[in-house]
């Protein structure tokens, strides 16, 4: 576990009013993200994280030491995000709309590329779990070794998934290209 | 080295840490051109992957997360809106609500008598109106009607 997120959780146990808050500001964004990639949906995501730092503000007593913060940190987001795609929320299509609306991301800071939705509706065709792995892979920059441990499944189903998630991938982004930037 | 090794040890490769079967994977490689392809696309995946952009949280998120922790339960983005929403179509149906209630009553059968026969004269309306239950209600209504014209 990293030195400042033992801190970090420390301080909160022992009632700092401001380390929680800390702990946020540093995760708050990532949580974001993955919590976006696997719903699909940028109020849903937001509500999504909001539960989900609810949730650990008061499960953090029940913290383990032993693994790392933000494994644990990830773990309750997959697990809460999973659990609300599976509820029956239909992500491409809230986000299709949402594209067409232009109103997909009030308050948030995204600067709206069209690849960014092309590869965001792509990803949307994937099943939950996919897009699991993709999100923790591509969007997080995790190992293989850290998604089976925030999944809890093997190394093999991580690269199998993330095998099928490709080859599903493939057809849709074949024609995407990135914009060379400025 | 089968399509079906090369597939398994494809993702060792992309993350630098295949080692044994190195010289196997890429003689596979060089030799299995749908292998080749399946390997090339999926590093044009990865690229166009990690270079996606997604939103930033909300700003308001951290002080909605502060006030929820507080009072001990989430305060849903989603479920603000749609209590705008219901408090909305609620005050909307308050105001219908007023209106009806506070104009003459009559019944359905006499709206429909009288849209149907206001265009056309009285008589009209009374070789119409057998057609309908309340005759006599009816009537009286019309003759109203055309009294105050």
């Amino acid at each position: 576990m990293g030195g400042d997120d033992a801190d970090l959780v420390r301080r909160h146990l022992s009632g700092d009013p401001d380390a929680f808050r800390l702990l946020y500001e540093k995760y708050g964004d990532k949580v974001f993200a993955s919590a976006y990639r696997i719903v699909g949906e940028y109020h849903a995501a937001a509500d999504l994280v909001q539960e989900i730092f609810v949730k650990i503000h008061g499960e953090l007593r029940s913290f383990k030491f032993e693994s790392k913060f933000s494994t644990w940190l990830f773990r309750v987001t997959v697990n809460h995000a999973l659990n609300r795609a599976s509820e029956g929320l239909r992500h491409a299509r809230i986000h299709e709309k949402i594209v067409r609306d232009g109103r997909g991301d009030p308050g948030g800071t995204r600067e709206g590329r069209p690849v960014d939705d092309e590869i965001h509706r792509a990803l949307q065709e994937l099943s939950p779990k996919l897009r699991t792995v993709i999100s923790l892979r591509y969007l997080e920059g995790l190992s293989y070794e850290e998604i089976a441990e925030i999944l809890e499944i093997s190394i093999g189903t991580v690269k199998s998934r993330l095998f099928l998630a490709h080859e599903t991938l493939r057809p849709m982004l074949k024609n995407v290209t990135l914009e060379p930037e400025p | 080295m089968t399509c079906q090794t090369f597939s398994d040890r494809l993702f060792d490769f992309l993350q630098g840490r295949l080692r044994e079967d190195r010289a196997d994977f890429d003689a596979h490689r060089g030799s299995c051109p749908a292998c080749a392809a399946r390997l090339g696309g999926i590093r044009e995946n990865e690229r166009l992957l990690r270079s996606a952009r997604v939103p930033t949280a909300p700003a308001d998120l951290w002080p909605r997360i502060a006030a929820a922790v507080a009072q001990g339960r989430p305060l849903p983005f989603r479920g603000l809106r749609m209590a705008s929403f219901l408090a909305a179509a609620a005050a909307l149906l308050l105001t219908v609500t007023l209106v009806i209630t506070s104009r003459p009553s009559r019944s359905p059968q006499l709206n429909l008598i009288v849209q149907d026969v206001a265009p056309e004269s009285q008589r009209a309306f009374r070789t119409l109106v057998p057609k309908y239950d309340d005759v006599d209600a009816a009537t009286a209504m019309v003759d109203t009607i055309f009294r105050n014209d």
